[in-house]
C-alpha cells in the first residue's frame, strides 16, 4: 500500500515507522522541518542546556527512519482527493492510496497581537529555540543578563519561564487570569507555584490585559513595560488544519476524525495535535503515541476495536516545583483545554 | 563507575541514574540496570523494555 504522511513530529514518524516494518509498505513522509525528529515537549526545558546537550534535542535524524522515504524542506500544499494525490510545492506531487495528516501545531496568536508580530517570539519548534539561544548567547557576549517578558502563564509559558530563569537570565511573566495555570491547577497549589517562581526570582504579574508588543516593550490596558530583550508570547496552540480545509474536509478546533482517525473520506487519517477525535483534541505525548500505534495497526487489519485514549496525566514541568496534592490532583484534565503546546488560553481570546 | 544519564528516544526524558525516578519508585542512585522492567517513562509511557534509552 501506498501511504503518505504529512508532518514529522511525534505523530507522523511514530506512524511511518510502525507502517514501513511491513514490506506492504511504502511510506513517503512529506514534512517542512529539516532538523530531524525531535520531541517538541522537550524544547520548554530547551533553553537552559549546555551547547553539547542542546545538540542532542534532535533525537533521530530523517536518514535513520527505517524504511521511510523522507522528503524534508518540503510542504504538502494540496490534497486532490478524487486523483489521490498530494501536491507539494513546485507542482509536484504523490501518489497515495492511503494518506495519513499529521501537521501537528503552530502557535496559537491573539488577534489583538497579529499585528505585532514582527516584534516577539514563540516557543513552537526547534528553529524558535535556536533562535531564543542565540539571542542569550549574544547578550551574554556583551557582558549583559538578558530580561525576557513571556506573555501567558500556561503549561508552556510557567515551563519555558522556569527554563529561562535556570540560565540565569532575569523574566518577567504576563498572565491574563489572577492565578497560573488555572486550567491545570486549583487555587492553592497555583498559589504554591506562585511562591516557588517567587522564591526563584520570576517576577508574574496578573490580569494583563496585553493589546500589543513594540520594541521589546510590553504594552497593556494599564500602560507599557520594558523594554525587555525579547518578549516570548505562548497563548496556546492551534493545530494545522488548512490541508485538510482545502481539501473540503471537515475541520473544528483540529481536522475532525471518527473514533477510527478516520476523516469523511476513507482514504484520509489524521493523527497528533491537529487531529479533532469525536471533538476532543489529544495535545499530549502519550495519547499521541497511541494514536499513531494504533493506526499502524488499524491500517494492517489488526487493531480489533476503535481508538481509545489511554489513562495519561501530564506532567507540569518546572524546575523543582512539584504540585501539593489538591482537588485537581487525579484525573487528567480535559486534554482539550490545556497541553503540551497549550497553555492556558486554549479557548481564550486575546492578550495572555 | 559514574552515574550515566539516558535518553528516552521517543520524547527525549532523560533518566539521571543519580536522581531516579523517586515518583516511580526509583531511589537516586538507580542503576539503568536495575531499574525494573515494569518502568516506564514519566513522559510518554513507553516501557523500559519497548524503548530503548540511549546513554546521553
Amino acid at each position: 500500500m501506498k501511504v503518505a504522511v504529512v508532518g514529522s513530529g511525534l505523530a507522523g514518524v511514530t506512524v511511518a515507522e510502525a507502517l514501513a516494518k511491513s514490506a506492504r509498505h511504502t511510506v513517503t513522509l512529506v514534512t517542512t522541518e529539516t532538523h530531524g525528529y525531535y520531541s517538541r515537549p522537550r524544547l520548554s526545558h530547551g533553553f537552559a542546556l549546555t551547547d553539547e546537550a542542546a545538540a542532542k534535542i534532535v533525537l533521530k535524524r530523517f536518514d535513520a527512519l527505517a524504511g521511510v522515504r523522507v522528503l524534508s524542506g518540503t510542504e504538502a500544499v494540496g490534497v486532490e482527493r478524487g486523483k489521490r494525490r498530494l501536491a507539494l510545492r513546485d507542482d509536484q506531487s504523490i501518489a497515495y492510496e492511503v494518506l495519513i495528516l499529521a501537521p501537528g501545531s503552530a502557535a496559537r496568536i491573539p488577534p489583538v497581537l497579529a499585528t505585532s508580530r514582527p516584534h516577539f517570539l514563540t516557543l513552537n519548534n526547534l528553529d524558535d529555540l535556536l533562535t531564543l539561544r542565540r539571542r542569550h548567547a549574544r547578550s551574554r557576549a556583551g557582558g549583559k543578563t538578558p530580561h525576557w517578558a513571556v506573555i501567558g502563564g500556561g503549561l508552556i509559558g510557567c515551563e519555558f519561564a522556569s527554563d529561562l530563569r535556570k540560565a540565569g537570565d532575569a523574566v518577567t511573566i504576563f498572565h491574563r487570569e489572577p492565578r497560573l495555570l488555572e486550567l491545570q491547577l486549583d487555587a492553592l497549589q497555583s498559589q504554591a507555584l506562585h511562591e516557588h517562581f517567587m522564591a526563584q526570582g520570576i517576577e508574574v504579574l496578573y490580569r494583563q490585559d496585553v493589546r500589543g508588543v513594540f520594541m521589546g516593550r510590553v504594552l497593556t490596558a494599564d500602560g507599557e513595560l520594558g523594554p525587555y530583550d525579547g518578549v516570548i508570547v505562548s497563548t496556546g496552540f492551534a493545530p494545522r488544519v488548512e490541508l485538510a480545509q482545502d481539501a473540503g474536509l471537515a475541520v473544528g478546533r483540529g481536522i475532525v476524525v471518527d473514533e477510527f482517525l478516520r476523516t469523511a473520506d476513507p482514504a484520509v487519517y489524521a493523527v497528533g495535535d491537529a487531529a479533532e477525535v469525536n471533538g476532543k483534541l489529544f495535545p499530549f505525548v502519550s495519547p499521541i503515541r497511541s494514536q499513531a500505534l494504533w493506526l499502524a495497526e488499524h491500517l494492517e487489519g489488526r487493531a480489533p476495536g476503535a481508538w481509545t485514549p489511554p489513562a495519561f496525566e501530564p506532567v507540569i514541568k518546572v524546575h523543582g516545583f512539584k504540585p501539593p496534592a489538591g482537588s485537581s490532583a487525579g484525573p487528567a484534565p480535559d486534554p482539550s483545554r490545556s497541553g503540551h503546546a497549550a497553555p492556558a488560553a486554549a479557548g481564550g481570546p486575546a492578550g495572555r | 563507575m559514574p552515574f550515566r544519564t539516558f535518553t528516552c528516544q521517543v520524547c527525549g526524558h532523560v533518566y539521571d541514574e543519580a536522581a531516579g525516578d523517586p515518583a516511580a519508585g526509583i531511589a537516586p542512585g538507580t542503576r539503568w540496570e536495575d531499574v525494573p522492567e515494569s518502568w516506564s517513562c514519566p513522559d510518554c509511557g513507553v516501557k523500559k523494555a519497548d524503548f530503548q534509552m540511549v546513554a546521553a
